[in-house]
C-alpha cells in the first residue's frame, strides 16, 4: 500500500520534528449487538446458531485504544498547518471477527481571519460485517437454510471542508464534500458502493454552551449492479441517504464537562426493480442517542441506536430493524510534547 | 517556504491515492448461469426438448431446448396473458393439448399444432367453459393415462361473493372431452368446444372440500388435498379415504407409488408410506427433510430419479430419490431467485421458475 508508506514517512516526518504531540487514550466497554442483528434474528439463534458466525455471543465486551500524532507546522510568515495522523484499534472480546482497524490521516490549514481548509481521509480495512448468503456460489451442499460466508468490507473516505467564521469565536459554519468508497470481499461485490456527499456544519457557543448541528446528504451508487455476476441481477442496492446530527457540550462548575449527541439519518433505496423485494421502497430511519460525561482524565458515554425499516414487505422490516446500545468507558492519557 | 509547500504537496498527494481494491466478482466456474427475463415465471412443464412456461402476467411461452444453451422461443402470446395469471401448465402428448389455468379464473386448453402454425391465425389457448360453475379454477391435475386426457380441476366456491351458497367450499370438476375426437389433429381445434363437466370425480353425496385448500396432487386413482392444516385423501369416485392434521400450514403434497410427500410452511416435507388405503403411522415409514424450509412445490423427475423442492426465496432443493423407498438423499441446493418451480431439462441441467423469469444453470 503506497499510502502506508507515505503515512510512514511522514510519521517518521514528526517523530524528528519539532511541535510534534502525542495523544491517546484506551476504552473497554459493552455492545449489546454489534452484528446488528435483528430481533427476529436474535430470537432464531437457537434453532440458526451460524447467524452468528464465529461469534460467541449476540453481544461482546470490547477493548480499545486511540492514538494521534500531530505535527504542527508554523513559522514566520506562513500560515498555521496542523498533520494529525489517527489510529484506532477495537478488539471484541465474544466476536474476534469484528474487531477492527482503522485510521485517518488529516491536513487542516489555516487561512488566516479563523478560515480554515482541512483535507483528510480516513481507511478502515477488512470490516467484518456479519454472515451473508453468497448468491454466485450458485449450489450449496448442505441441506442447510443458511448457505453463509463472512461478509468484510474496506472502506476509505475523502473529505475536504472549508470552516469559516460567522462570529469570530463564538460561531461558525463548515462546508464539506466527500467520496467515500466500500467495496466488499469478492464475494459479495454486488454490495459496493460509491457515495458522494456534501455537508454544511453550523457551531455556536451560547452561555457555556456549545451547539452543533449537522447536515450531510449523500448519494450512494451500487456501481456493480449488473456486473454480469448472477447476485447483481435484478437488485439495486444503491441508496440516498440525509444525515442530521445535532450535538451539545458544556462544561460544568466543577470543570467537568458532558453533552449529548443525536445522530440521524434517513436513507430512501433507491431500486425500482418490481421483483427486488429487499430493497424497493425500503426506507430506513436510524437514530443514535450518545450521552457522555467526562471527569478529569474519564469519560462514561452510553449510546442507544434504533434503526427502524419500512418495507413494502414485513419481511425485510423485520430483518432490517434492529436495536443496540453500547456503554463505553474512556481513560485519557496525558499528551506527550516534544 | 518552499520546504512548507512541498510538504502541503506531499501529504495532500497521498490523500487521493486509494488503499481500497475493488475486487472481481466471484463467477462460479463449474456452473453456467442465464435467464430470460420473461416476468414472474410460475409454473414449468417439460417434455422432449419442449418447454412450457406458464407466467404470472405474460400467458404462455413455449421453448425449444433441444440446444440447452440456446432457448429458442417457438410460441409467445403475452396479449392473451394480459389480466391473466397463469400458475399451472402441462402438455399432453398423447392429445397435443396444451392446458394452463388461470388463478381464480379458467382453465385454458389449446391444440398446439394449432397453436404454432403460425398461419392459420389460432394464437391463443381457449376457455374451457363446460358448465357455468366452473370460474375460479385454483389447481389442475390432467390424467393423461387414457387415450384423451381428462382434466381434474379445483374451482373455490366462496360465500361472500356468490348468492348460491350460503358456505365457503371447493369441488373438483371432471372435464372430459364428449364426444372423444376421433382423431386429434383433425379435430383438435373443434373438439375445444366438446368439453363435459356433469360427472362428478368424487362422491358429493359423502364429501365437501373444504375453501382453503393449498394444493393438490392425482395419482393411483387418489386425489391428495392439501388443507390449511389437514391433508386428506380421496378415492377417486368415492369419499374420504384418510386425513391427517398438521400443525402447520400445507402448502404442497405429491405422492407416487404409495409415498406421501406433504410440503409444509416452515417445516420442511413430511414423507410417509400408503399402507393399503390409510397413511402409515409407522415411525419407520416417517421421514422429514427440507425441516427449516417452506415447500412451495414438489416436483419428481422419473429419468434421473431426482426429487425437486422449491423452497421459495431459498431456492431450489434436489435430492437422491428413486421413486418408491424412503431413501431420500440430499444432493444439492441451488441459489436460485424465489423459485416457484424447477425441472431437470437434462442430467447436468436445471430450470427455474423464479420471480425474475427463468433461470437456467448448468453443471
Amino acid at each position: 500500500m503506497i499510502l502506508n508508506k507515505i503515512s510512514f514517512f511522514i510519521f517518521f516526518c514528526f517523530l524528528f520534528s519539532n511541535n510534534f504531540s502525542f495523544q491517546s487514550n484506551v476504552f473497554f466497554g459493552y455492545d449489546s449487538n454489534p452484528l446488528r442483528l435483528s430481533e427476529n434474528e436474535i430470537n432464531q439463534i437457537d434453532v440458526y446458531p451460524e447467524i452468528l458466525g464465529n461469534a460467541d455471543y449476540v453481544y461482546s465486551e470490547f477493548i480499545g485504544f486511540n492514538t494521534k500524532f500531530s505535527y504542527k507546522l508554523h513559522k514566520k510568515n506562513i500560515r498555521k498547518t496542523i498533520f494529525s495522523l489517527n489510529l484506532k484499534n477495537v478488539f471484541y472480546n465474544s466476536n474476534t471477527d469484528k474487531s477492527y482497524s482503522n485510521f485517518s490521516i488529516k491536513m487542516n490549514h489555516s487561512l488566516g481571519k479563523y478560515q480554515y481548509i482541512v483535507l483528510d481521509y480516513f481507511l478502515m480495512p477488512d470490516f467484518y460485517l456479519r454472515e451473508y448468503e453468497d448468491r454466485d456460489q450458485i449450489n450449496c451442499e448442505e441441506e442447510s437454510i443458511h448457505c453463509f460466508s463472512s461478509t468484510f468490507f474496506s472502506t476509505e473516505r475523502l473529505r475536504l471542508s472549508y470552516k469559516m467564521p460567522i462570529n469570530k469565536k463564538k460561531s461558525s459554519i463548515r462546508f464539506g464534500v466527500f467520496n467515500e468508497k466500500e467495496l466488499y470481499d469478492k464475494n459479495f461485490t454486488e454490495y459496493n458502493l460509491n457515495k458522494i456527499g456534501a455537508l454544511v456544519e453550523y457551531q455556536v457557543k451560547f452561555k457555556k454552551i456549545n451547539y452543533t448541528y449537522l447536515f450531510e446528504f449523500l448519494d450512494a451508487d451500487n456501481f456493480t449492479y449488473l456486473d454480469g455476476s448472477f447476485s447483481s441481477q435484478n437488485q439495486d442496492r444503491s441508496y440516498k441517504q440525509s444525515r442530521f446530527k445535532f450535538s451539545i457540550r458544556t462544561q460544568l462548575a466543577n470543570k467537568n464537562t458532558m453533552g449529548f449527541i443525536a445522530d440521524m439519518y434517513f436513507r430512501d433505496n433507491l431500486s425500482t426493480i418490481y421483483t427486488d423485494n429487499l430493497h424497493r421502497d425500503r426506507e430506513h430511519r436510524d437514530i443514535t442517542l450518545t450521552y457522555w460525561y467526562k471527569m478529569n482524565k474519564n469519560k462514561f458515554s452510553v449510546a442507544l441506536r434504533s434503526r427502524n425499516t419500512k418495507s413494502p414487505n414485513s419481511w425485510v422490516e423485520d430483518l432490517k430493524t434492529f436495536n443496540r446500545f453500547i456503554i463505553t468507558y474512556h481513560r485519557y492519557f496525558n499528551t506527550v510534547r516534544f | 517556504m518552499i520546504k512548507f509547500k512541498l510538504y502541503i504537496i506531499i501529504v495532500s498527494l497521498c490523500f487521493f491515492l486509494s488503499c481500497v481494491e475493488n475486487h472481481n466478482p466471484f463467477v462460479h466456474e463449474d456452473v453456467d448461469i442465464s435467464s430470460v427475463d420473461i416476468g414472474e415465471v410460475r409454473d414449468l412443464y417439460f417434455y422432449n426438448d419442449t418447454l412450457f412456461v406458464a407466467t404470472e402476467a405474460q400467458g404462455v411461452y413455449v421453448y425449444d431446448v433441444s440446444d440447452v444453451n440456446n432457448l429458442q422461443e417457438i410460441y409467445s402470446n403475452a396479449i392473451w396473458g394480459l389480466g391473466k395469471d397463469i400458475r399451472s401448465i402441462y402438455f399432453s402428448d398423447n392429445s397435443k393439448m396444451l392446458y394452463a389455468l388461470d388463478r381464480f379464473g379458467y382453465t385454458y386448453h389449446g391444440y398446439l399444432p394449432v397453436l404454432l402454425d403460425e398461419s392459420n391465425g389460432v394464437d391463443t389457448l381457449f376457455s374451457n367453459q363446460c358448465s357455468v360453475s366452473n370460474f375460479h379454477a385454483t389447481r389442475m391435475f390432467i390424467d393423461d393415462s387414457n387415450s384423451f386426457p381428462e382434466a381434474y380441476i379445483l374451482h373455490k366456491h366462496n360465500a361472500d361473493i356468490e348468492l348460491y351458497t350460503d358456505s365457503s367450499y371447493s369441488q373438483i370438476d371432471y372435464m372430459i372431452y364428449n364426444p372423444v375426437p376421433f382423431d386429434p389433429a383433425l379435430d383438435g381445434l373443434f373438439n375445444l368446444f366438446f368439453t363435459d363437466c356433469t360427472q362428478s370425480i368424487l362422491d358429493t353425496g359423502l364429501v365437501r372440500l373444504d375453501y382453503n385448500i393449498n394444493d393438490m396432487h392425482f395419482d393411483n386413482n387418489k386425489f391428495f388435498i392439501a388443507n390449511e392444516n389437514n391433508f386428506e385423501i380421496y378415492q377417486k369416485f368415492g369419499g374420504l379415504i384418510d386425513s391427517r392434521e398438521f400443525e402447520k400450514e400445507i402448502l404442497s403434497v405429491y405422492s407416487k407409488n404409495n409415498v406421501l410427500i406433504v410440503g409444509m410452511r416452515d417445516v420442511g416435507c413430511y414423507i410417509t408410506l400408503l399402507s393399503g388405503n390409510s397413511i402409515s403411522d409407522d415411525s419407520s415409514d416417517i421421514l422429514s427433510i427440507a425441516e427449516d424450509f417452506t415447500i412451495y412445490n414438489i416436483e419428481y423427475n422419473s429419468q434421473y430419479q431426482k426429487l425437486i423442492l422449491s423452497v421459495g426465496g431459498k431456492g431450489v432443493l434436489i435430492y437422491d430419490w428413486d421413486g418408491q423407498s424412503s431413501n431420500i438423499a440430499f444432493n444439492m441446493r441451488l441459489l436460485s431467485s424465489y423459485s416457484f418451480s424447477a425441472e431437470f431439462i437434462d442430467q447436468n441441467s436445471i430450470i427455474v421458475a423464479t420471480k425474475n423469469g427463468l433461470e437456467l444453470f448448468n453443471f
